[in-house]
């Protein structure tokens, strides 16, 4: 029944373009039913959870969450049912654009042009008629376009940090800090200090950080934590298959995003 | 302290300097030469010539590099100093070059000093002098190309964040759209277009324009905005009809507006109002841009350079002003941020 009426769900915050590219769809793709059309990242994954369309448009560009994050945390929540094929949409992004081609991710750019959109819609039409899509590969996708190298960024080695009264702006080695965890407009900097765990904000974006940090050193678990593998004691798995990292020393049990999931995986 | 990393980019110049010193040394020893009536032999006049300029050249403007410039960043240390280093680099290599000229000689010139002071203090003024004249020549050829440099730099870092691709294309999407659904709001759009980038491509060509010229400006982008977010970006441009003819560097408030969009309002879901302002405060002109998005930078922030379009705006008030303007963070109640240019008055002539 599914293949008879393909759905879809349209993320885009620029009002017009999401109209013209329901209607552009409309026109190349009649059976396709437009099941939600969503103005930010956040909506975005509630409704694609919601309906379980079969294919997503995410602009790259939207409030609340970037379609690629977006994406991430819908993967993260997802269960069961085939995974739906996405679809990113962007108008100007040289280095997305790469990463996009380098992942054979299926992108548009805007505008929408028709010849394009036939051709994407094509590409579409063979990916549905695939039974039992795994979410594997739309997650080995995703990992790999977040975490897409930045050039020319030097090592972070000290952190300037403030206490959380934020009276004091401290000097952190970045050989003490035990993990980030993104919050709202800072980022929790968990350090050891003399065998303590203190706790610090800066408010240097976790993205922005990232690649300052040696990879194989810290790892990035969530879309809001990055901790030092070598603190991590052991991972649980809860009866939904969610994982956890307990880590030594400090009794903070942190959350692994099924995005990050494959990092764990027993010898 | 000392470092030669401008060697790698400086060699062709120093060379050319070297061999444009020698030649008016040269000229020097041919002067000195003929003023005592060809009475020296003119190779000992040469040896003199050349080794006090080298010395003096060598002290002065390599040395000044090695000690003062790192890469194309600005002096080091201010005027006074390297006035101060100047002089005794001139009278140090002076007296190297001297001492040079003595050992190719055989005699004393510093002997002069007790049986011919005037002749001594001629020699010495002479090369200080023609030193002197060398350095400044120099240092204003030198001064002349970074301005110019820096010029072209600023022009270009405007362009680029005016003509930021993502925004260009975003706003061809919509363009597409209306022409096929709203033709008289599509031609609205496109005058809107067409008027911000010819300000764009023009406003940094001119000096001066008059503040309603700039917020009809900032009308046009805004309006392109609120095309593209809909409902999501409102705005309201209040200037006064006595202010209007105030003259301000074009598109001063562009990258202040652009930021309110971009980290204000474009990351809210909801999105939110802009409002722009300008008022008389005593002898100033204060122009404000306050906006109801995520708020975002701090007075901190400002200070420490950060926000690549702000940080552009105090450079150019730090060139067309001087310290006479300032632009700040304030408070606004209503708005969660709110930034503030206070300008010098500048009547239209």
């Amino acid at each position: 029944m599914r293949l008879n009426r393909p759905s879809a769900l349209i993320a885009e915050d620029e009002p017009l373009l999401a109209l013209a590219l329901q209607a552009e769809l409309a026109l190349l793709w009649p059976e396709l039913t437009i099941v939600a059309t969503v103005a930010d990242g956040r909506a975005a994954v509630a409704q694609a959870l919601a309906f379980k369309p079969d294919i997503l448009f995410f602009d790259i560009q939207m409030p609340g969450l970037s379609g690629l994050e977006a994406a991430a945390d819908l993967a993260d929540a997802w269960a069961g049912d085939e995974f739906p094929a996405l679809v990113f949409v962007t108008a100007f992004d040289q280095f997305a654009l790469q990463a996009f081609e380098a992942q054979a991710v299926d992108y548009l750019l805007k505008p929408v042009q028709a010849s394009r959109l036939e051709k994407t819609i094509v590409k579409l039409k063979q990916k549905l008629q695939i039974k039992n899509r795994s979410q594997d590969e739309t997650l080995l996708q995703l990992r790999q376009l977040m975490n897409a190298p930045v050039f020319g960024v030097q090592p972070l080695r000290t952190l300037q940090a403030s206490s959380m009264s934020g009276q004091r702006i401290h000097l952190i080695a970045i050989d003490d800090v035990l993990y980030f965890e993104a919050s709202d407009k800072y980022v929790r900097v968990i350090a050891r200090l003399n065998g303590e765990c203190k706790e610090y904000l800066i408010r240097t974006p976790l993205k922005d950080l990232v690649p300052q940090l040696d990879a194989g050193v810290f790892w990035q678990i969530h879309r809001s934590t990055v901790v030092r593998s070598t603190t991590i004691e052991s991972v649980s798995r809860d009866e939904t298959g969610k994982l956890s990292v307990h880590l030594l020393g400090c009794l903070d049990v942190l959350p692994v995003s099924r995005l990050y999931a494959y990092l764990f995986k027993a010898m | 302290m000392i470092s030669f990393e401008f060697w790698a980019t400086e060699k062709w110049r120093i060379v050319q300097r070297l061999a444009f010193v020698w030649a008016a040394a040269f000229l020097i020893a041919m002067a000195l030469w003929s003023l005592q009536s060809f009475t020296d032999s003119f190779l000992v006049q040469l040896v003199y010539s050349l080794a006090i300029s080298t010395c003096i050249w060598f002290l002065t403007d390599v040395m000044r590099m090695a000690l003062f410039k790192r890469g194309d960043a600005p002096y080091l240390y201010s005027v006074p100093i390297r006035m101060v280093y100047a002089i005794i680099a001139t009278l140090l290599g002076y007296g190297l070059g001297t001492l040079v000229g003595d050992a190719y000689s055989g005699h004393s010139t510093f002997e002069l000093l007790t049986y011919d002071l005037n002749r001594f203090v001629r020699i010495l003024l002479i090369s200080v002098g023609v030193s002197l004249g060398f350095m400044g020549y120099f240092y204003q050829k030198e001064r002349l190309a970074s301005a110019q440099r820096q010029a072209a730099e600023s022009h270009l870092k405007l362009l680029e964040s005016q003509l930021e691709p993502h925004m260009l294309f975003n706003t061809l999407a919509n363009l597409r759209v209306l022409i096929q659904t709203d033709s008289a709001k599509a031609i609205t759009m496109l005058d809107a277009l067409n008027n911000y980038l010819r300000a764009t491509l023009s406003g940094s060509r001119e000096s001066w324009h008059p503040l309603d010229n700039e917020f009809v400006r900032l009308k046009d982008y805004l309006a392109l905005m609120q095309v593209r977010m809909g409902a999501r970006l409102s705005f309201t441009i209040d200037c006064p009809a006595p202010l209007s003819h105030q003259l301000i560097p074009p598109l001063l408030l562009q990258p202040i507006v652009e930021n309110a969009i971009k980290h204000g309002l474009e990351p809210a879901i909801a999105g939110g109002a802009i409002h722009i302002s300008a008022k008389q405060v005593a002898d100033q002109l204060v122009l404000s841009v306050c906006d109801t998005g995520l708020g975002g930078i701090t007075q901190e922030q400002l200070d420490a350079g950060q926000g690549f379009g702000l940080s552009q705006v105090r450079e150019r008030l730090a060139t067309v002003y001087g310290g006479r303007s300032q632009l700040a963070v304030v408070q606004s109640a209503g708005y969660s941020t709110c930034l503030q240019i206070s300008l010098p008055w500048r009547a239209a002539p």
